[in-house]
């Protein structure tokens, strides 16, 4: 189901059909459960709800007794309006740091996010908490799939946010941009005319500490012009340059070729 | 000041010779070139070996005319305009008051890739226009085919002789007319084959993929890659900018990649597209422009019922 190359740990699921979702948050639960996990279940459905599905699962239905499992409302974890990334992910590290005093081995969470996405400001907002909490989840032991409802928010939407996480449902977005290393962002999948725009939007969303900005592209497939001058552009307004690291032969000639001068090509070993 | 026959012309004056002897093009490019070195105008050729031999014996050693190399200049056309236009606007910018060069095309260029040479020399009498170049190509009469040499005469707006003079071209037809006519292309045998992948209304990413599945291990990998940019860029045009239905084509011979991406419509309406980037990214004519700077070669037919790319990966001087 994955797409992306690091260790999933942050996953981003569209559904279409909601019994589908719930099973297999269920799933994913269960197997964050099996690793000794505290997990959680965030949703626009009442706690009782999923409670009492959870009635026949008798591992869920002890760890719920145990707090080993939580039910939280999606508005009583993220609040009504637009998200606060920063104010976000500090509760995710509360919770997560919690969960280890508790004796668990980390956190894990599953969250149906669609009603904080709704429109293109809720967007915006989530999209900028989605690559902070990435940054978070990659150096610390919190799991987390975002599920997104495809029938509502549209394709594009799904996209949108989808691109920021490691690894996604299949179809559901060509390409990955997500942290790495400290100033160094991880770029794969494949990028073309049909997503130019959604990496033009993803570049202005992902943060980045000013200066040189490494972008780990090893494991990317394609790049075509239209993505490279966003990338060529996105360095000029930060007035640096862009080290792509790509085995991608085409990419140095293209750079060549349209005098792409803020970036520099790098061949990975 | 310009000088020579191109004195008082304002732009590109662009000459073709076509000579029947090696006697006849030393007759013509040898006081071409002295007298640009002497009347102190950046003086240059892009031959190919014999003739670049011939031209240097011809001349002192420090004749002050400089040796281009002409097998990497005239690569593709695309390329060539490209490397042009940036050395004479090094030239121009450096003060030349006129910029004197002969250049001839390999022979080989007059085969199956003879299409996209003539869309480059028609081409050029636009792309080089803005800047004091004196130009002239050799054709030799001997061994160059007929239609060519009627292309020939199309595309250069006159004939420098042996004796001496300019002739101006009867059959000169302005490069927007001549280029937007449909060139023929010679059909390549391995297109009478079973085409290794056919695909209708593929997506990019569905045409890229056919690409490295049939290039794999066949073709140098840098080779494939840029193919799949290639094609990647032209299907993109075709949903984009054509209409239904998108034929994609791709044929794998022991030397070449050939592919074909045909829609219903009209083809691109700029007709310099390919040979000079378009200004706007949105119009399809920078993707064009890629592909014919690292294809072997593309070639463009307009029929009734649509409009036809074809692009090569390879060796595309098949034996007819």
């Amino acid at each position: 189901m994955t797409s992306g190359s690091t260790s999933p740990r942050h996953v981003c699921w569209a559904y279409d059909d909601r019994a589908a979702f719930t099973a297999r948050a269920r799933d994913f639960l269960l197997a964050g459960l099996a690793a000794g996990e505290r997990v959680r279940h965030t949703s626009t459905e009442p706690p009782e709800a999923v409670a009492a599905r959870w009635q026949d699962v008798p591992r869920l239905r002890e760890a719920l007794r145990t707090g080993a499992a939580e039910i939280v409302p999606v508005s009583d974890a993220y609040g009504h309006g637009l998200v606060d990334a920063e104010a976000q992910v500090a509760g995710y590290v509360a919770a997560t740091a919690a969960a280890l005093d508790d004796g668990h081995a980390g956190l894990r969470v599953v969250a149906d996010a669609t009603s904080l996405v709704r429109t293109p400001a809720q967007r915006a907002a989530f999209a900028r908490y989605e690559h902070l909490v990435d940054r978070f989840l990659r150096t610390h032991p919190m799991t987390a799939a975002c599920a997104y409802d495809r029938g509502l928010l549209g394709d594009r939407a799904v996209e949108e946010l989808a691109c920021l996480h490691p690894a996604a449902d299949p179809d559901v977005v060509l390409f990955h941009l997500y942290g790495g290393d400290p100033g160094e962002l991880v770029l794969t999948g494949e990028l073309d005319a049909s997503n130019e725009d959604g990496f033009a939007t993803a570049l202005e969303r992902v943060h980045v500490d000013q200066g040189e900005l490494v972008v780990r592209a090893d494991e990317l497939r394609f790049i075509d012009y239209r993505a490279l001058t966003h990338l060529h552009r996105h360095a000029a307004r930060r007035d640096a340059t862009v080290v792509l690291r790509t085995s991608l032969a085409p990419a140095a000639r293209l750079v060549a070729l349209l005098g792409l001068s803020r970036i520099r090509i790098e061949t990975p070993r | 000041m310009r000088t020579g026959a191109a004195a008082g012309h304002h732009g590109y004056y662009h000459e073709a010779i076509v000579y029947d002897s090696d006697e006849e093009l030393l007759a013509v490019v040898l006081p071409f070139l002295r007298d640009g070195v002497a009347a102190g105008e950046p003086t240059m050729v892009a031959f190919g070996d014999d003739h670049t031999a011939l031209v240097r014996g011809a001349l002192p050693p420090d004749s002050g005319v400089v040796f281009l190399g002409g097998g990497d200049v005239y690569a593709r056309p695309a390329g060539a305009i490209r490397a042009y236009r940036k050395l004479l606007a090094e030239h121009a910018a450096a003060g030349a008051t006129q910029i004197r060069i002969v250049g001839e095309l390999p022979p080989v260029a007059f085969g199956p890739t003879w299409d996209w040479w003539a869309r480059y020399e028609s081409a050029i009498n636009h792309a080089y226009d803005e800047w004091p170049l004196w130009s002239m190509c050799p054709y030799d009469r001997r061994t160059t085919p007929a239609a060519v040499l009627a292309d020939v005469a199309r595309t250069h707006p006159r004939t420098a002789t042996p004796d001496g003079r300019h002739l101006p071209n009867e059959a000169y037809t302005e490069p927007r007319a001549y280029l937007r006519e449909n060139r023929p292309i010679v059909v390549d045998p391995i297109e009478r084959t079973t085409p290794a992948v056919e695909l209708t209304d593929p997506t990019p990413v569905e045409a890229r993929q056919a690409v490295h599945r049939v290039g794999s291990g066949r073709l140098p990998v840098d080779d494939v890659d840029d193919l799949a940019v290639a094609v990647s860029e032209i299907v993109t045009n075709a949903l984009r900018h054509g209409l239904p239905p998108v034929r994609f084509r791709l044929w794998a011979g022991a030397d070449r990649m050939v592919v074909t991406v045909s829609d219903g419509g009209a083809g691109p309406t700029d007709p310099f597209a390919g040979l000079l980037p378009a200004d706007g990214a949105t119009s399809g004519g920078l993707g064009l422009w890629i592909t014919h700077q690292s294809c072997d070669h593309v070639a463009m037919h307009r029929a009734p019922d649509g409009f036809t790319l074809r692009l090569t990966a390879g060796d595309p001087h098949f034996a007819g």
